[in-house]
């Protein structure tokens, strides 16, 4: 191949893509990073605020006339919650900076750091922390031993949620999460060299 | 922490020695859909990690393409993990032009140059003047036609007979 068909090439390209004005690219660059931080911290502050309001209500159905099983199961679901709030939230903003600027082989390190992080945090809600919440929630209604059919209903209703976010945790690790691993385990044994085995 | 002006000033010097690459990059990367979205991502990324830059470590032309190199990867790398998702990084049959082999050749011998002779070489794809070249980079005519004539016979090697 010659560099002139290249060269002939990339001025083509140049005149299919017309070019923006510097100025105008880099103040939309600041103006849409500024957006994404703003959004970042709404929706951690929303998901702070409704966290929380969340356990103060679950904490105001403490009441020490109930049975103490009901007391217990609010006691487990109240804590198993707040951890999953505080893992989710802290994690959030320990992965907030990435540093692209470093050698690949520095960065792809970063990168498998960020995804297994992500990944111990769904492993740890969904083996531990949703089932003991489902667990918690089931002993405080067996507790309180309501037997209204409404009662019957919610019940039935929040276990079909929980199993959902289960399931929804598993996929996201089983599409999501685990390939990208893979894939940066991948392009680490490129870097050095050495192949990387494809049993999962 | 880097001062806000310098870092816009930066910011702007870059991309407007490097926009045209960044976007034949971004097209070799992405669909026709989601190109733009990648150069968005680049330019936001690089933006941010200018807060880091201390001039000392390295170049603002290694710091910025190794931005780029890393985002490219990561928006490949998220993209290609969902049916929905992979649909976009799929080049639209559309899309494909027979360019996009000469200019992924671009980006591949671009990769391989060291920082001055990248910098030479798109503003030689750019079609600039000897002398225009040596007002941008320092150098006098006489260096830049050598580094040129050498660069010419760099990719003849690399890529003779594709």
């Amino acid at each position: 191949m010659e560099l002139e068909h290249v060269k002939a090439a990339w001025q083509r390209e140049k005149s299919i893509y017309p070019l923006r004005d510097t100025k105008q690219m880099a103040a939309e660059t600041k103006r849409r990073a500024m957006k994404m931080d703003q959004e970042f911290v709404r929706q951690q502050a929303l998901r702070i605020a409704c966290g929380l309001l969340s356990l103060a209500w679950l904490a105001s159905q403490y009441d020490s006339r109930h049975p103490l099983l009901a007391n217990a199961g609010l006691l487990v679901l109240t804590v198993a919650l707040a951890l999953m709030l505080a893992g989710s939230v802290s994690l959030r903003f320990r992965l907030r900076t990435s540093h692209p600027e470093w050698p690949d082989g520095k960065y792809l390190a970063e990168q498998r750091e960020r995804i297994s992080a992500r990944i111990a945090l769904v492993r740890r809600n969904m083996t531990w922390l949703f089932p003991l919440s489902l667990l918690g929630f089931l002993l405080w209604q067996i507790g309180l031993s309501r037997s209204s059919p409404m009662t019957m209903v919610i019940v039935i209703m929040v276990v079909i949620a929980f199993l959902g976010i289960i399931w929804w945790g598993c996929r996201m690790l089983r599409k999501d999460l685990l390939p990208m691993l893979k894939a940066i385990d991948q392009e680490l044994a490129d870097l050095e060299g050495e192949p990387v085995s494809r049993e999962d | 922490m880097i001062d806000p002006r310098e870092k816009e000033r930066l910011l702007e010097e870059t991309l407007s020695q490097y926009k045209v690459w960044l976007g034949v990059l971004a097209r070799n990367n992405a669909s026709e859909d989601s190109w733009q979205d990648l150069e968005q991502e680049i330019r936001i990324a690089f933006w941010k990690s200018l807060d880091r830059y201390d001039g000392a470590t390295s170049g603002l032309g290694t710091w910025f393409r190794a931005v780029v190199s890393n985002t490219v990867q990561d928006f490949k790398r998220k993209n290609r993990n969902s049916k929905k998702r992979d649909a976009r990084v799929r080049p639209n049959p559309a899309f494909v032009e027979q360019d996009r082999d000469e200019l992924r050749i671009v980006e591949d011998f671009t990769c391989r140059l060291n920082e001055p002779d990248r910098q030479v070489f798109t503003m030689y794809l750019d079609d600039r003047s000897y002398s225009e070249m040596a007002a941008s980079t320092g150098m006098d005519e006489a260096a830049l036609r050598k580094r040129v004539s050498r660069i010419k016979v760099q990719f003849k090697a690399e890529y003779n007979g594709i």
